[in-house]
């Protein structure tokens, strides 16, 4: 046994003992909570067949995204191993969590964690089931479980994120590739103690038995700094660093186009930023998008992309037109009410960035 | 990196009573085997990184841990954890100059087998466990035994039941011995008393020769 006490642990609400009455004042004495949750739409999820892959529809639409990510607060994505600090060359740190760095030891962000960051909002402003969630069956609203296409039984309908991001034996209409840093090296940021959500404990995750929407964390201006005593460093990427990727697409409509744009914050009426990765309560994670440039193929293009050894003249937007044809593709979106318009509202009030909210202090 | 080499695709025998000791102490120490996870992920990002020197690492990393372990750990028992590790490590693996890939396996049986003595601690399966074990027999299946051996039963026969109650949908429950048996009476509902005896029918039996389904006949 060691003759050194610990030293003293975060004061972490103890809910667990209290009656629901005390339980209800422990929550209203306690700090505004770094999150919202964003109510489902009136209407279930519409379910349609999607596009699919055996070829490219001359009504829909191809291509790539070329995307520049911007950190605004101190960024990590997990690689889930604590390594010694020794181990990435630094000797001060005695252990540190990882994040993904690529062979030119360039911090990389996972394409699948892009992903499902920019799934969970397109899911939230469409009407689209819930799939991604740790909730138990009994308590999902009706007619929104997950989609569960059957091929083989011709059972194909799915909801519009499924159709897009994929579902259980569907492959999805866009492919995110990983995003690198633009330049070498990280930063050493820390992280206190984050503990697990406590749905069993607090009323507001639920109305009626049945989970009440989906979780959402605000931006904050900064992230927290050092000052808890329970805690870890980690390698992270710091406010300002770049990275890029690239998104492919086929076979979408125009407003399933558009819907991406406006999640990807490219529509001035909604400038909302992504919330990536690890630390998210403590303010963690916030990066702005810019759409560089897009390769988008319709119509004859594609004959002419088959039949030629050399592919032809770039078909890359940038600047004004690219401009002019996002904004084209937002206001489908909008016109067509795919998007709907109290959760866009809602989230909003959540997601815009730049924010003048200051992260929690202490627990919260 | 020779991960696929097949000199190291078993383990010998005293490798594996390593797994089982390095399991066995764990378990009994109640270590999080979340914990000999992570650092089993370490070990196997040490090995792509060091090659064979990431034994020496291994050893040098479980003890920064141990010192570290009060403020990285969740709770005030993260550290114990952590001792446990390092300690199983060092008094099994590390006297015996085992290279890095050897380590890697053995945790990782190790960790697999943890969860096995947790339910089942080594040298205490063998032991008879009858008299802890509860009769399996319940008071319905005592019933129906005893209802068996009074009689024997034919689909089609008629026997004495009694109304115990009338519920919705037309469904009617019959006390018949010591056993109660609900069956819906879409036809007869109107005209089956709300208590009393009455005569029901036999219309199927279970394996055992008891009764499966009955069906009211008169009041």
């Amino acid at each position: 046994m060691s003759s050194n006490p610990p030293p003293p642990k975060p004061s972490r609400p103890n809910l667990a003992n209290s009656s629901p009455r005390r339980r209800n004042n422990s929550e209203q004495a306690l700090p505004a909570k770094p999150y919202e949750l964003i109510p489902f739409p009136k209407q279930p999820p519409c379910l349609k067949r999607p596009a699919g892959h055996d070829k490219y529809l001359p009504d829909r639409l191809h291509g790539t995204l070329f995307l520049t990510l911007t950190v605004q607060t101190a960024l990590h994505v997990s690689t889930g191993v604590v390594v010694m600090g020794s181990d990435i060359g630094n000797n001060r740190i005695p252990l540190i969590k990882t994040m993904v760095q690529n062979p030119d030891q360039k911090l990389t962000i996972q394409g699948s964690s892009l992903k499902g960051c920019v799934r969970s909002v397109y899911e939230a402003v469409t009407r689209s089931c819930i799939c991604k969630t740790k909730a138990k069956k009994l308590q999902i609203p009706d007619k929104y479980s997950e989609c569960t296409p059957e091929p083989k039984k011709g059972r194909l309908d799915v909801c519009p994120a499924c159709q897009i991001f994929g579902a259980l034996n569907w492959q999805g209409l866009i492919e995110f590739q990983d995003a690198v840093c633009q330049s070498t090296g990280f930063a050493t940021g820390f992280m206190p103690s984050l503990y697990r959500p406590r749905p069993d404990q607090r009323r507001a995750y639920f109305r009626q038995g049945k989970v009440a929407g989906r979780k959402f964390y605000y931006h904050t201006i900064r992230a927290i700094d050092r000052g808890q005593n329970q805690g870890i460093p980690v390698q992270t990427a710091a406010k300002e660093y770049i990275f890029t990727t690239a998104l492919h697409f086929k076979n979408l409509t125009a407003e399933e186009l558009g819907t991406l744009f406006i999640v990807l914050g490219q529509d001035p009426q909604y400038p909302i930023a992504l919330k990536v990765g690890g630390g998210k309560p403590i303010g963690m994670g916030t990066m702005t998008v810019q759409v560089t440039a897009i390769d988008c193929i319709k119509g004859q293009n594609l004959r002419d992309r088959y039949v030629a050894y050399q592919s032809p003249d770039s078909t890359q937007l940038t600047g004004d037109v690219l401009q002019q044809l996002m904004q084209q593709h937002i206001q489908t979106a909008h016109a067509s009410a795919f998007v709907e318009k109290p959760q866009l509202d809602a989230l909003l009030e959540v997601l815009r960035y730049p924010t003048d909210r200051e992260p929690p202090t202490g627990m919260y | 990196m020779m991960s696929s080499d097949v000199a190291q695709v078993g383990l010998t025998d005293a490798q594996w009573n390593m797994a089982h000791q390095i399991a066995d102490r764990l378990a009994k120490e109640d270590t999080d085997v979340n914990e000999l996870g992570k650092v089993i992920a370490y070990l196997r990002t040490a090995i792509n990184q060091y090659g064979s020197n990431a034994g020496s690492q291994f050893f040098k990393y479980l003890k920064t841990l141990v010192k570290n372990g009060n403020s990285i750990g969740h709770s005030s028992k993260t550290i114990g954890y952590y001792r446990s590790i390092d300690k199983a490590c060092s008094d099994i693996l590390q006297k015996e100059n085992l290279d890095a890939e050897a380590i890697l396996q053995i945790l990782g049986w190790a960790a697999r087998l943890m969860r096995y003595y947790k339910v089942s601690p080594i040298g205490e399966n063998a032991e008879p466990q009858e008299e802890s074990v509860p009769s399996a027999v319940t008071e319905r299946q005592a019933a129906i035994e005893a209802l068996i051996q009074t009689q024997t039963f034919e689909v089609g026969q008629m026997i004495e039941a009694q109304v115990k109650q009338k519920l919705k949908g037309n469904k009617v429950t019959y006390l018949i011995g010591d056993l109660l048996f609900t069956e819906k009476e879409a036809k007869t509902f109107d005209r089956i008393p709300a208590s009393g005896k009455v005569k029901v029918e036999i219309k199927s039996l279970k394996e055992d020769g008891s009764i499966n389904h009955v069906k009211f006949v008169q009041s």
